[in-house]
């Protein structure tokens, strides 16, 4: 399945969730939540939201991976001893 | 056999054993029989307290059976378990060995009756714990291994003070719900929050986790930070100040865990991100909320197990658990994909799987208690867990396309142990009323009404859209190698930074007055040389007269002196 059509099909399933909120007696907590598709929205502002933050994020605190020391633990190779490397056939 | 009086001691026994016996067969059963003998301890046993003894006039109790312990300990006893399968394959006995007394003595933790007991066994785990993190043998290991045992028994240490200022104040060392209206309450609250987690608290958690060896990380996933919340539950329902520590916490790791390369760490802060949501439900403190705080704990410890299970296949499998160099190990390792694929689903909640079932008694709470905001928060980070987890760690290592990476599929043992968190996962996703029954509280809660499952699945797909909209329009991150500045920085750069130029000052400020002392010294030696040397003119030979002249003016000046 490709993109497009995943992103089709997730908006469709998205539009008809957020469209069976017309069809049953919501028990929410807060008046808000009656809105249709209340969660949905919140959850695609979430998201945006939270993908924003993090590319200010990489963008202001990436460093290189022996930033700290040489040899780092993100510098330095995973010790052989503790894999179990098998080459696949694929 | 409840004369054992603490299921710790059938680990520690398993641990002292263990080295004697030969590797292979003999060494991993011993290893399964030590979680079946520690639950055989407290199975079945009425509530109550067991194993109880006087130490220097305290009343201590190394077993206290409850509601609250035996959901934890029995929780931990499957968790160790399953971790024993998944190291099935791990010959190193420095492992072996910390993993027994590091799961033992989480579960006599859990287990202990006072703050005594709870303060020895937190101790041994983080001692034994740290062995998993140097098992790596690396330069890179030791060092986060130091900086990790620094704050676990920093934590003890604070937890130590907090015990002798309430034992001072109040001539007991109970653990029980404690108020914050003391020094010792507050400092208890402290050391449990670093083994928590908390924000500022918590990068401990980021540095040392993913530098464990490919078991270790896995180990001690289950086990260290659910202890602190259970700690919480017992020690602080109820706090207010918890609900806006854990709203923090499920929130600020939330851009780390997006933007983070190694899989791992992503793990992590996806870890810290559920803690939030326990600390929040400890925090609302209403019988449903600490229900929720513990079922989530429990269900935690399973979805989390089997998503850092997976991910340390990858690496068992490819030598490397880094974003930017994984990617479609699908069709080379679909078990494992699948069962990454379920442990991302429960994190998402989504309904039929533990996440689903655990997650809403916290929502719940938060929004019968009337809290908006923090329901909206909540809310939130379930959302982001969609992207940070659910989709972009299977994405990263299994499904992205472009790698040629080749690796078999994980070995049986491990695959076995990520079926059976799977089936944990699954199975009380789909029957709550097994783990309901086994909550602290009384509590009527049903999590599938047809609301709640179109509401959840709104903020899965929805949350999906997003991610597949970012990914068609780039604005998705492409994983690059590299770190993320944390907290950590503080101490390991600023800190360090700070350090080497008060050192250089302080070296400076040294040599220059070294420097300057040394001159006047040798002007004053000079001097005396000068006065008593071989040439000076005190060692001259004076002539008597000339002595007795000086002596007669003196005199005369000071008879002088006296009648004017």
């Amino acid at each position: 399945m490709t993109g497009i059509r995943i992103t089709l099909l997730l908006g469709a399933l998205a539009i008809a969730l957020a469209l069976a909120d017309l069809g049953y007696d919501k028990h929410g907590y807060f008046e808000l939540e009656q809105l249709p598709g209340f969660h949905g929205a919140l959850a695609l502002a979430a998201a945006l939201l939270a993908i924003a933050a993090a590319m200010i994020l990489r963008a202001l605190l990436s460093r290189a991976p022996d930033y700290y020391a040489p040899k780092g633990v993100d510098s330095e190779a995973h010790p052989s001893a503790d894999l179990g490397k098998e080459n696949g056939d694929a | 056999m409840p004369e054992l009086m603490t299921p710790a001691l059938a680990y520690i026994a398993a641990a002292l054993i263990l080295p004697l016996l030969p590797q292979g067969t003999p060494r991993r059963l011993l290893m399964l029989l030590a979680p079946v003998a520690g639950l055989l301890v407290f199975w079945g046993l009425p509530h109550g307290t067991y194993g109880s003894f006087n130490l220097m006039g305290m009343h201590v109790g190394l077993m206290r059976i409850d509601s609250l312990s035996f959901i934890f300990a029995l929780g931990f006893t499957l968790a160790a378990l399953m971790v024993v399968i998944y190291a099935w394959h791990v010959r190193d006995t420095i492992q072996q060995v910390a993993l027994l007394l590091y799961a033992g003595s989480a579960i006599g933790a859990v287990l202990a009756a006072d703050l005594i007991a709870l303060f020895v066994f937190w101790e041994v785990t983080a001692v034994a714990s740290v062995f998993l993190i140097w098992a790596r043998r690396t330069e890179g290991a030791y060092a986060a291994g130091m900086r990790y045992l620094i704050v676990q028994i920093g934590s003890g240490v604070i937890l130590l003070a907090g015990i002798v200022l309430l034992y001072l104040d109040t001539g007991s060392i109970a653990f029980r719900a404690m108020e914050l209206d003391s020094l010792a309450a507050w400092a208890i609250l402290l050391a449990f929050g670093i083994k928590c987690a908390f924000p500022l608290l918590h990068n401990w958690l980021h540095d040392a986790y993913p530098a464990a060896t490919v078991t270790g990380t896995v180990i001690l996933s289950a086990f260290t930070t659910k202890l602190a919340i259970y700690a919480l539950a017992r020690g602080f329902p109820g706090a207010d100040i918890l609900i806006y520590v854990g709203v923090a916490m499920a929130l600020f790791p939330i851009a780390y865990a997006l933007a983070e390369n190694e899989l791992r760490r992503v793990l992590t802060y996806a870890l810290n991100s559920q803690l939030g949501f326990m600390v929040v439900g400890i925090g609302i403190g209403t019988p449903l909320a600490i229900n929720g705080a513990v079922a989530h704990a429990l269900s935690s410890i399973f979805y989390q197990a089997l998503l850092f299970m997976s991910i340390g296949a990858v690496l068992y499998r490819t030598g490397t658990s880094k974003a930017s160099e994984l990617g479609g190990l699908a069709r080379q390792m679909p078990w494992t994909a699948f069962f990454c694929v379920v442990g991302g689903l429960s994190i998402a909640a989504l309904p039929a799987t533990t996440g689903f079932v655990s997650k809403s008694l916290v929502l719940s709470a938060a929004g019968y208690g009337g809290l908006y905001t923090v329901w909206l928060a909540l809310l939130a980070a379930n959302a982001a867990a969609v992207l940070h987890t659910t989709i972009r760690v299977p994405l990263a290592a299994f499904f992205a396309p472009g790698k040629s990476l080749r690796a078999g599929e994980a070995p049986p043992h491990m695959l076995l142990a990520m079926a059976l968190a799977a089936a944990v996962t699954v199975g009380i996703g789909v029957h709550p009323d097994f783990l309901y029954a086994l909550l602290p509280n009384t509590v009527e809660y049903e999590p599938y009404t047809f609301s709640h499952l179109v509401t959840q699945l709104q903020l899965i797909v929805f949350a999906a859209l997003a991610f597949a909209l970012l990914a068609r329009t780039g604005f998705w991150p492409v994983p690059r190698s590299g770190i993320l500045l944390d907290t950590d920085w503080l101490y390991r750069r600023l800190m360090h930074g700070v350090l080497m130029t008060l050192s250089g000052l302080v070296g400076t400020t040294w040599r220059w007055t070294a420097l300057v002392v040394r001159r006047r010294l040798d002007v004053f030696l000079s001097g005396v040389y000068r006065a008593h040397g071989p040439q000076g003119i005190l060692a001259r030979t004076w002539p008597t007269g000339s002595m007795v002249l000086w002596i007669a003016i003196l005199l005369g000046t000071t008879l002088v002196l006296t009648y004017v």
